[in-house]
């Protein structure tokens, strides 16, 4: 395959074009961080104003009681699960090509989930007494009610984001060390702290590696349940459209969906404002697409399983919901997501797409888009018709709803930002992995060749 | 003292004697309702009636249009249908049915275990309690009412009263501000003060002596209120002449001739509430 | 008692290193002197800690432990704080504690424990918080691979020797 990572790089090589990445950055980088600034604070405004107002400035109604917010909060914390996929679940199965990347799509996983964070906090009514769902001893010996999806969602969400931190850091903490043999400054004092005395002895690649498996091992159902625990939100209720029980891997899917292709913006992105194509190489980035395109098929079938399910049985409440989706105000934005969710996916079998770094950025943008709509679709339209036909009402955004999804792209731009500039955003010592298994291997092929391949008289 | 605290509770939990399925037997109250929706005539008395005693907030026409209104009693009106589901139009006044909705105090409430803070519970009375001290305004419990009875404060309404009217605030209820959920709760001050006053005397409460306000004010006595455990209430035997139970399945059979029904029962959410069909022209 | 030394060499790949290894250890089978052996490398070489020998790892027992323990404390923290304290009253129809609910957060606490327990345990096998020996290169996390010995001084001299004689780069000493 062309435009592999040469065999023969130096290690130097790799450590100083990984290094090159977290020097003094360009104008265009502080601009980004003064754009990202401004749209978080027009959010934090807009919600100033909200906790002020009331929750009528989010243009909520009955029924429509859960609105942008909530669509936001799935999607979040949808894209972060493609990190850990690609992270831990490619690790479990020994895949070399995820070893460039998964640094960066680590980083994007808690990224995402500090975004996903804010928003079970700020959809509530009394937002200042958020605190009341953290289990906490006091005097009046009242508990939160774990009963409640929305308290699982909170235990999954704190147990996610923490040992996804926990992963991440630890994954990093070789490479941290290699920072800090090469820093100066704030940096070194920075990482020698946060490399906690690592000096690659085997004792402590002997634990290293046993730590990240057992790690690895724990991520991935983590992975699986923290999002199956968010659909039961969703699931656990009576209401049509929602209490379907393919939600949970539904939603499983469409976030794999849509983090994988958050991955490939991020890859062409940082393999472009880096010089990253050495690593980065367009073979990963093709497998890549394949396995998005492998997932958005599981997301289109469980989309097709919902529509019969609703459609073989007699539920009226359940069909009615679903004409509503696809007939009522919100068709347009349901039909522009069905059919484009369905039919991206398609041109990333194309070689052509998948070497078009252009095409790929605007068709990996364009399904993240899609993909948000998806999760507003899952909230609104079933709200919208339930059982008490008194009681149909439409959700449209304000501008406050619209100032605080913005803003939370800028704080997940600025926060990845501020991670690709702080820490090394490639694995080094995976990579020199990866060539050093490499090396061996044909090393091997060279030495002992296979008895159908004539080898040459020494 | 936790341990102490919690062996308390549970012995007065085992106390309280669970019957089957239930938490509580209910030995003394259980606050049941019937409406008679053939002498419902949609005046919206009990609407108004609800609105005075309960300190519910008048949000006005704009935001009333926008669907914030806060009418926990509400009178739904719906077209009668014919078989071919065209809308009955020769006698109008005989197509439209009102049926007056508000909370149904589910046995099996479905708003109750999606609180994330325990701001909602189902009292030894049979009843739904919204605490609104505890509400932190998630509002999970009115996405999952299929009835669409709770009411969510979006705004700060009670700053905008003209004045005089907050001198017509009833003292016995507070009075919500924006971020908190509420709903019906069978006027529960009336309540308590006719429970508090009745075993001061070493008493239970007689059938008819506490009346929500929606019964009191209605003009045909559509809505009968009362205690569903003493057998000799009015509630109790319409129940009973229904054949109406909880625990009772709408597809069971029931005699032909009798009208009682509960709304959405086929969720299997229990409500507390009775409706008596309409008697048509048709139908005789 | 001996004067140990601490010698610190470089080399240049894993080939080198263990043919010095393995000649090391020979000759400390026969003779002694060689008191600690410690390789450092930019990756991890699991052929080469076989050689170096066997060096029990215990993170997995932490991981256990912790998964235990988070199980434990998803069930108390629902069924013995909120639902047996009768703080969240009955509700919905539902048993006072219902198990299927529980068993979320019980998974929860299982994998958050057994993470949490697992860097840990990771800290302290590897022994991270320690004060490390000051014999380093930042070679290492290039591309060298080190050899941290220590050797008793009637040994010093041998062992330099056969440390060049197997291509090392460099040898940092430091008398202690």
């Amino acid at each position: 395959m062309e435009e592999e990572i040469r065999k023969d790089i130096k290690w130097a090589q790799i450590n100083r074009d990984v290094l090159s990445s977290m020097e003094a950055p360009r104008k265009i980088y502080w601009v980004l961080i003064a754009v990202c600034l401004s749209l978080v604070a027009v959010g934090v405004y807009a919600e100033i104003h909200q906790y002020r107002t009331g929750m009528g400035e989010a243009q909520l109604n009955r029924p429509q009681m859960w609105g942008f917010y909530l669509a936001n909060f799935i999607f979040w914390v949808g894209v972060s699960h493609a990190g850990t996929l690609l992270s831990a679940a490619l690790f479990l199965t020994n895949t070399e090509w995820r070893r460039p990347v998964y640094r960066s799509a680590e980083a994007m996983t808690s990224v995402a989930l500090l975004t996903a964070a804010i928003f079970p906090v700020i959809h509530l009514g009394r937002v200042w007494d958020f605190y009341w769902v953290l289990p906490y001893a006091n005097e009046r010996g009242l508990w939160p009610n774990f009963r409640s999806p929305l308290l699982w969602d909170m235990a999954a969400i704190f147990t996610y984001l923490t040992s996804s931190m926990m992963f991440l850091y630890y994954g990093m903490i070789p490479d941290l060390a290699i920072s800090r043999d090469n820093a100066r400054g704030w940096r070194r004092r920075l990482y020698s702290w946060m490399a906690l005395g690592w000096v690659g002895s085997d004792r402590q690649w002997r634990n290293f590696r046993k730590g990240y498996l057992l790690l690895a091992a724990f991520l991935l159902p983590l992975a699986v349940s923290v999002h199956s625990i968010v659909a039961s939100d969703f699931a656990m209720s009576i209401m049509p459209g929602w209490h379907v029980t393919s939600l949970p891997p539904y939603f499983v899917a469409g976030a794999l969906y849509s983090g994988c292709a958050a991955i490939i913006t991020l890859f062409i992105i940082l393999r472009h404002t880096f010089r990253y194509e050495e690593y980065l190489t367009l073979p990963i980035l093709d497998k890549l697409c394949k396995l998005t395109f492998a997932i958005a098929m599981i997301w289109v079938y469980l989309n097709l399983i919902e529509f019969a399910s609703a459609w073989y049985g007699h539920n009226m409440y359940e069909k009615e919901v679903l004409i509503e989706k696809a007939t009522g105000p919100y068709a347009p934005f349901w039909w522009t997501m069905i059919i484009l969710g369905f039919g991206l996916p398609f041109a990333l079998i194309i070689k052509k797409v998948r070497r078009n770094l252009l095409v790929l950025t605007a068709i990996s943008m364009l399904i993240n888009i899609i993909m948000w709509l998806e999760r507003w679709m899952i909230v609104s339209p079933t709200l919208a018709r339930n059982h008490e036909p008194y009681s149909w009402g439409y959700h449209w955004p304000g501008w406050v709803e619209l100032s605080i999804t913005l803003a939370s792209f800028a704080w997940f731009t600025m926060l990845f930002l501020l991670f690709v500039k702080i820490f090394p955003s490639i694995s080094m010592y995976e990579v020199k992995e990866m060539l050093y298994h490499r090396r061996q291997v044909s090393d091997r092929l060279v030495r002992e060749p296979p008895d159908n391949i004539e080898s040459e008289p020494a | 003292m936790t341990i102490r605290r919690m062996i308390e509770n549970w012995t007065a939990f085992r106390k309280s004697g669970q019957v089957g399925d239930e938490y509580y037997d209910h030995k003394d109250y259980r606050w049941g309702m019937v409406i008679d929706l053939n002498s419902c005539i949609g005046c919206n008395a009990c609407v108004t009636a609800c609105y005075a005693e309960n300190n519910l907030a008048v949000v006005g026409r704009e935001r009333f249009g926008r669907g914030l209104g806060m009418h926990w009693m509400r009178i739904e009106r719906y077209w009668h249908t014919g078989e071919k589901g065209e809308v009955e139009t020769r006698y109008p006044e005989q197509g439209a049915q009102y049926i007056p909705m508000m909370c149904q105090q589910c046995e099996h409430a479905t708003c109750e275990p999606v609180c994330p803070v325990a701001a909602t519970y189902h009292t030894p009375d049979g009843l739904n309690a919204q605490v609104y001290n505890r509400c932190i305004g998630s509002r999970y419990c009115s996405n999952n009412c299929p009835y669409k009875v709770r009411y969510f404060n979006f705004y700060s309404y009670y700053k905008n009263w003209p004045s005089p009217l907050e001198q017509q605030l009833n003292p016995d209820i507070s009075v919500r501000d924006k971020g908190v959920m509420e709903k019906c709760t069978f006027c529960v001050q009336r309540l308590r003060r006719g429970k508090n006053e009745a075993k001061n005397e070493e008493r239970l409460l007689r059938d008819g002596e506490v009346q929500t306000a929606c019964q009191q004010s209605c003009p045909t006595q559509a809505i009968s209120f009362g205690n569903l455990s003493d057998e000799n209430s009015k509630v109790s035997k319409l129940w009973q002449k229904h054949n109406m139970s909880f625990g009772h399945k709408e597809n069971e059979k029931q005699p032909k001739n009798e009208r009682g029904y509960r709304a959405l029962e086929e969720l299997n959410t229990e409500p507390s509430v009775m409706y008596l069909e309409r008697v048509r022209d048709e139908d005789i | 008692m001996d004067n140990r030394h601490s010698m610190f060499a470089l080399f240049n790949n894993f080939e080198e290193v263990r043919e010095a290894i393995i000649e090391l250890k020979v000759m400390d089978l026969r003779e002694g002197g060689v008191e600690e052996m410690l390789m450092k490398s930019p990756i991890p070489h699991p052929e080469l800690e076989e050689v170096i020998g066997a060096r029990p790892v215990y993170v997995q027992r932490f991981t256990f432990v912790g998964a235990l323990l988070g199980l434990l404390a998803g069930f108390l923290l629902t069924a013995a704080l909120s639902q047996s304290m009768f703080s969240v009253q009955p509700q919905g129809g539902k048993p006072i504690i219902p198990i299927p609910m529980d068993l979320v957060i019980m998974y929860e606490g299982t994998i958050l424990f057994g993470v949490l327990f697992t860097v840990v345990g990771f800290l302290i096998g590897a022994r991270l918080l320690h004060r490390t020996s000051p014999l380093y290169s930042s070679k290492v996390s290039e591309d060298q691979v080190g050899l941290l010995l220590e050797v008793k001084a009637s040994h010093y001299e041998k062992v330099k020797e056969l440390l060049w004689k197997h291509k090392a780069q460099e040898i940092i000493e430091d008398e202690n």
